[in-house]
């Protein structure tokens, strides 16, 4: 437990406090809240009064950076061990545990495969019932990724397709799985597949284009 | 903001315009954490806040959107008309289908805010990714690039006047994606056989296109929408 009365400043983007993850992680809880509830009008309108009472502390904190030197080393300076879990950085919309609106998948390495968990709550809902399509698309993407960590390949997605073969349920746990389909020159090819109890919905494919380590993060 | 638009106000339960006042909220609230530091008091105060608000939330009923949706004087009016949400829309107006919606749902406080309109036989979604949408530094997370397409295609159905599924969704990223401008995404059907309708949707910055990409959607009947609605939600 970190000392609550420590006027600890937190580092940079890149390392995430387990303070910053807790409160992350308390507020997507309470958006996933609000869309999957009844909430009645008085309720709502304690939430919005206690977002207006606390952002002008907020706003006040120094800027947080993101140096992307150390995404870089994150991420493509030592290969991630078989088992081990897999982080882009803590603020990933996909998977980071610190970003208050994040999906926040978690992800391993299994052999030659980047495997996620993710359980979609109620605000990532598109059709009545059913996760939405976009949602499932950007688990891909991001899952794909994290292969590029494996392989020690930084690069930008040059495409991506995917296909849904079947409703994406939600509040159900879901397992995404990527690997090296292919490489030739700078293009690697990166084949997808997502799960739910042994069964197939989706399946996806990208092509990946391999930049030099320092072009990653850089202007163009 | 327009949030308070007439044209996101129509059909919906009384208490839309404060669950859009929570959500914009929220959304704020999340961008200010992820753009500032903040010393451990002040983060364990919002945890603490938004777990007890939340533990006020969790015990209240869940919904079933299914339901809300095909009981709604908007979904009652269109399957009135034979179906077409197209007739309730005019160009220029919004789309908004689902409220809650990750991408576009202006009561949604985990949305990426996107806003999509009519304009002709087309839809057109802008946004301005706020830093909780980066990816690769300094530009918008591919991931995020995609659901804004799926949404925009999306919301180019009820101006066809056919409610679809995702079917596939080829991307193809030409450029990176630009934070904190206004970017813009085009969605137009390309063609259509039977059930199967072919949309293309390219996104926009201010240098230029930075993804094209082609769809097939799966095209639902309108009263099996409602069965399937229904039956879900059983």
């Amino acid at each position: 437990m970190l000392d609550p009365t420590t006027d600890l400043r937190e580092t940079p983007r890149e390392a995430a406090s387990p303070s910053r993850v807790a409160c992350a992680t308390a507020i997507r809880r309470l958006g996933h809240g609000v869309v999957g509830h009844v909430v009645d009008d008085v309720l709502l309108d304690r939430i919005a009064g206690f977002v207006e009472e606390i952002l002008p502390t907020i706003e006040q904190g120094p800027p947080r950076g993101r140096p992307a030197d150390d995404m870089k080393r994150r991420m493509f300076e030592t290969a991630p061990e078989d088992g081990q879990s897999l982080e882009h950085y803590p603020d990933c919309i996909v998977s980071g545990p610190a970003n208050p609106m994040g999906i926040a998948l978690t992800c391993r390495r299994e052999g030659v495969e980047a495997v996620a968990s993710v359980t979609l709550g109620a605000a990532f809902e598109g059709a009545p019932g059913r996760a939405h399509g976009g949602v499932v698309a950007a688990v891909f993407d991001d899952v794909m990724g994290f292969v590029l960590s494996m392989v020690q390949t930084p690069a930008y997605t040059g495409r991506l397709t995917v296909s849904y073969l079947a409703p994406t349920p939600l509040a159900t746990p879901l397992e995404f799985r990527a690997h090296v389909r292919s490489r030739e020159g700078r293009k690697l090819w990166i084949a997808g597949e997502a799960r739910v109890g042994g069964e197939r919905f989706a399946e996806a494919e990208g092509l990946f284009i391999s930049i030099p380590i320092e072009r990653f993060g850089g202007a163009t | 903001m327009t949030d308070g638009d007439p044209s996101r106000a129509t059909d919906d339960h009384p208490d839309l315009p404060a669950r859009i006042d929570a959500a914009a909220a929220l959304r704020r609230l999340a961008h200010a954490m992820i753009a500032h530091r903040a010393d451990v008091a002040c983060l364990h105060r919002v945890a603490d806040a938004a777990d007890r608000l939340t533990a006020e939330i969790e015990a209240a009923p869940e919904r079933i959107r299914g339901e809300e949706l095909v009981t709604s004087p908007r979904f009652a009016a269109a399957a009135a008309g034979g179906g077409s949400l197209a007739q309730l829309m005019e160009d220029g107006s919004f789309v908004d289908l689902f409220h809650d919606s990750p991408v576009s749902g202006s009561a949604s406080p985990l949305s990426i805010g996107l806003r999509i309109r009519r304009e002709g036989e087309e839809a057109i979604g802008t946004v301005a990714l706020a830093a909780g949408w980066e990816g690769a530094p300094g530009r918008g997370h591919g991931g995020v690039v995609a659901a804004c397409v799926d949404e925009t295609i999306g919301g180019l159905l009820p101006i066809l006047g056919t409610m679809a599924f995702t079917g596939r969704l080829s991307l193809r990223y030409v450029a990176p994606c630009p934070m904190h401008v206004p970017i813009e995404f085009r969605a137009r059907l390309d063609s259509r056989e039977g059930r199967k309708l072919h949309i293309s949707c390219t996104g926009t910055g201010p240098e230029g296109v930075f993804v094209t990409a082609t769809s097939l959607f799966i095209a639902v009947d309108f009263d099996l929408l409602g069965a399937f609605v229904r039956t879900d939600s059983d």
